[in-house]
């Protein structure tokens, strides 16, 4: 069974080793996914920044007829030559003007669009606050700049809301600044879906120094992960404060959400929402390894794994398991169940441990000794006595009539041919004979010391009275096993 | 323009050579982007950004009759700096920051040259919300915003002050309501003074030139002094009698 305990053995060490690989493969998996996911998400944010500048172009782009209306520009050079900041005749023509041009600009529509004169003045307004002027803006960066010239975009947060803001100047005959045009959009939950349909899967929040401005998390498609909630995004905020890489990049490393549900990338946003904190946060699930992915796959998936081999292997294993059981057990148990049965015919009182091999002589022997086991208390029950080591009378066959089987060897010729040993010879001989008999005892499984002395004064006696009953000139001993046990077969030597 | 009461004597002028008067370039701080765009029309070349006369320049009077006691008083934030650009206040005196602007601030104040010394912490003042801050040493300050780099407002703080007067979109102030005496009217911009003139009222109004150079004074570059220490003083009595004006704006 030496095989069999081996190949069970195998057996469960290549189980191991599957399951153990099964669960690297899956945590390897789960990593290069992180890995790839935080790559992904911060090639996500560089979009929408992207996305972000190509928006502020198009608003700056579309800005121009507005601030080059004709109509538009008589009304602010007259702005310039008024004495009186106050709301005017002027800034109710100025307003009623925007409101036109801005309906004009159709899906690019301003929730504000202001018209500012070269002190910075507002001079008129629709949307936000609509018809208010006399407030100065000429501090802020987007309206220096556009005063001086210049086309600009910003972002500003007016009210908790942020706005995309752009301004260009309004040049009156092509000579003299006399004023510039802000036009603001707000940054609401449509234009953060808009972004988030930029980056498939992925979740966007706008965010300020006080929270967030707008968020879109997307449905998850069948089967797949769901992006990271937009709540979940915005309790993150507050700590960006305290990482290092956002104060001094504006732009996080994709950061691990807790329990895992995601990785995200915070990117700092331009213009005066960025100086206040403000930015856009991308996320992403993190797909994992489901631990019953066995039981999902894909019909793809089952047709790439190689059922032939595979299928191969185990039949080969299956094979050399049939045939290691077949040697060991099996044949074993054959020959160990035909012995059984010649037991039980007449003549035979024990099984041949000599005959069989591994378990089955184990179980012989173990079978002759119950025997003996039965046969002493059926002997001591009758008044006889047992069979022991210091009783080698009953280690001696009679001669010729002990029923030696016939199977049993002819005894070697003696010592010296068929004239008398010699003491020596016959010393050798019996040395001989001791030593066989103590291997078949072994082999037979015979316990108890036996020692020379003891054995020579056996044979000694046994001679002579060889001698005494037959006329001849010596004995001779012969080792036999004689069912299951060493017994001693002597001959007189004529 | 302006409107005298009757029986007051005033002091009328203007500003002179405001065109030398540039801002002085912000630091953008690290990390930090204005905007996606930032480019010329391309049409008509863009011009330099001048001061503005009327927000820009802090116009200051002494003299006799001059309220020089502690008072609160009130500063309009707008359009991202505050009104006038330069405030001029005794120490402990109470400073009313009035956002008027469309967007939030988040002002903290620095002595000069000790950017990391903030004797004002910052905090959130949403547009149309007031914020009182204390200045209780003499010297001169800058409060900057922590949400907009360009903010622009300086505060000098030291004993006799005087009045603070208005500017108009021309270049012209006036003081009004004064006592017979000799006065001094000076003119600050960026928390430096930057020009002065000597004006004695008698029984009738009095017309002044006020020359600013877009260099320090002379007296101002000799005391310029970190915080804690006195700015230039001016060399008026102090009378408490005329104190209902101080801190106003004339417009």
């Amino acid at each position: 069974m030496l095989f069999t305990r081996f190949w069970i053995l195998l057996l469960a060490a290549i189980a191991g080793l599957s399951g153990a690989a099964m669960t690297l493969a899956r945590k390897t998996y789960d990593h290069d996914r992180e890995t790839d996911t935080g790559a992904l998400v911060a090639a996500d944010r560089r979009s929408i920044d992207e996305f972000l500048r190509r928006d502020a172009r198009t608003r700056l782009d579309d800005l121009t007829p507005v601030a080059a209306n004709p109509q538009l520009v008589t009304l602010m050079e007259q702005t310039v030559r008024r004495t009186d900041d106050s709301s005017s005749a002027i800034g109710t023509q100025i307003t009623g003007r925007l409101r036109e041009l801005n309906r004009e600009l159709g899906p690019l529509r301003g929730d504000m669009l202001i018209a500012v004169d070269p002190r910075g003045m507002v001079v008129g307004r629709t949307g936000l606050n609509e018809g208010e002027v006399g407030q100065y803006l000429g501090g802020h960066p987007l309206v220096e700049r556009a005063l001086g010239g210049n086309v600009r975009d910003d972002l500003w947060e007016v009210s908790g809301v942020a706005y995309r803001m752009s301004a260009r100047p309004v040049i009156s005959q092509g000579r003299y600044y006399v004023g510039a045009i802000l036009h603001g959009m707000a940054l609401n939950a449509s234009f953060a879906e808009t972004i988030a349909r930029l980056v498939p899967g992925a979740s966007v929040v706008f965010f300020g120094p006080e929270g967030q401005y707008a968020g879109f998390t997307p449905v998850p498609e069948r089967g797949g992960s769901a992006a990271p909630a937009v709540a979940v995004l915005s309790d993150q905020i507050r700590t960006m404060a305290g990482r290092e890489d956002w104060r001094l990049r504006g732009v996080t490393d994709p950061i691990l959400l807790p329990d895992h549900g995601g990785i995200v990338v915070y990117g700092q946003l331009p213009g005066g929402v960025g100086a206040a904190g403000g930015g856009v946060a991308v996320g992403r699930a993190l797909p994992s390894m489901p631990a019953d992915f066995l039981l999902k796959a894909s019909k793809e998936d089952m047709a790439r794994v190689p059922w032939a081999t595979l299928v191969g292997l185990v039949v080969a294993l299956a094979l050399v398991g049939f045939a290691i059981v077949f040697v060991e057990y099996d044949s074993k148990k054959k020959r160990l169940l035909l012995a059984l049965k010649e037991l039980g015919k007449a003549g035979n009182d024990r099984i041949d441990p000599l005959t069989l091999s591994g378990f089955a002589r184990d179980v012989a022997v173990g079978t002759n000794d119950a025997l003996d086991a039965v046969v002493g208390r059926e002997v001591e029950r009758a008044g006889g006595r047992r069979r022991s080591v210091g009783d080698l009378e009953s280690l001696l066959s009679a001669p010729e009539s002990a029923g030696a089987p016939a199977s049993a060897p002819k005894p070697p010729p003696p010592p010296g041919g068929s004239r008398p040993m010699t003491e020596a010879e016959e010393q050798a001989h019996w040395r001989d004979i001791f030593t066989q008999f103590s291997a078949r005892r072994r082999e037979t499984g015979e316990t108890g010391e036996l020692g020379f002395e003891q054995f020579s004064a056996t044979l000694q006696r046994n001679k002579e009275q060889m001698l005494q009953r037959v006329a001849c000139r010596g004995a001779r001993f012969q080792v036999l096993v004689k069912q299951g046990r060493a017994t001693l077969k002597v001959s007189p030597v004529l | 323009m302006w409107s005298t009461p009757s029986g007051a004597v005033d002091i009328r002028g203007s500003l002179q050579g405001v065109d030398t008067l540039a801002p002085s370039p912000r630091p953008d701080p690290p990390r930090y982007r204005g905007s996606y765009w930032d480019t010329p029309n391309g049409a008509l070349t863009p011009i330099t950004p001048r001061a503005s006369v009327e927000r820009d320049i802090g116009v200051v009077v002494t003299g006799p009759g001059i309220a020089e006691a502690t008072q609160a008083m009130t500063v309009p934030v707008e359009g991202n700096r505050c009104r006038p650009g330069t405030v001029v206040v005794s120490p402990g005196t109470t400073l009313t920051l009035d956002n008027q602007d469309l967007v939030s601030h988040t002002l903290y104040a620095i002595a000069r040259g000790q950017e990391a010394n903030r004797v004002v912490q910052p905090e959130t003042t949403s547009a149309r919300t007031r914020r009182q801050i204390t200045f209780a040493a003499p010297g001169t300050y800058e409060l900057r915003d922590e949400r907009s780099p360009a903010f622009r407002c300086w505060v000098v703080v030291g004993q006799g002050q005087g009045r603070v007067l208005g500017v108009n979109r021309e270049g012209a102030f006036m003081a009004s309501n004064l006592n017979e005496g000799a006065y001094v009217v000076r003119a600050y911009f960026e928390g430096t003074e930057r020009g002065s003139v000597n004006a004695t009222v008698a029984n009738e109004a009095v017309t002044v030139q006020l020359p600013v150079s877009g260099a320090p004074t002379p007296a101002a570059a000799n005391n310029a002094a970190p915080a804690g220490n006195t700015p230039p003083a001016p060399s008026a009595a102090n009378n408490d009698s005329d104190g209902s004006h101080r801190g106003r704006h004339h417009r």
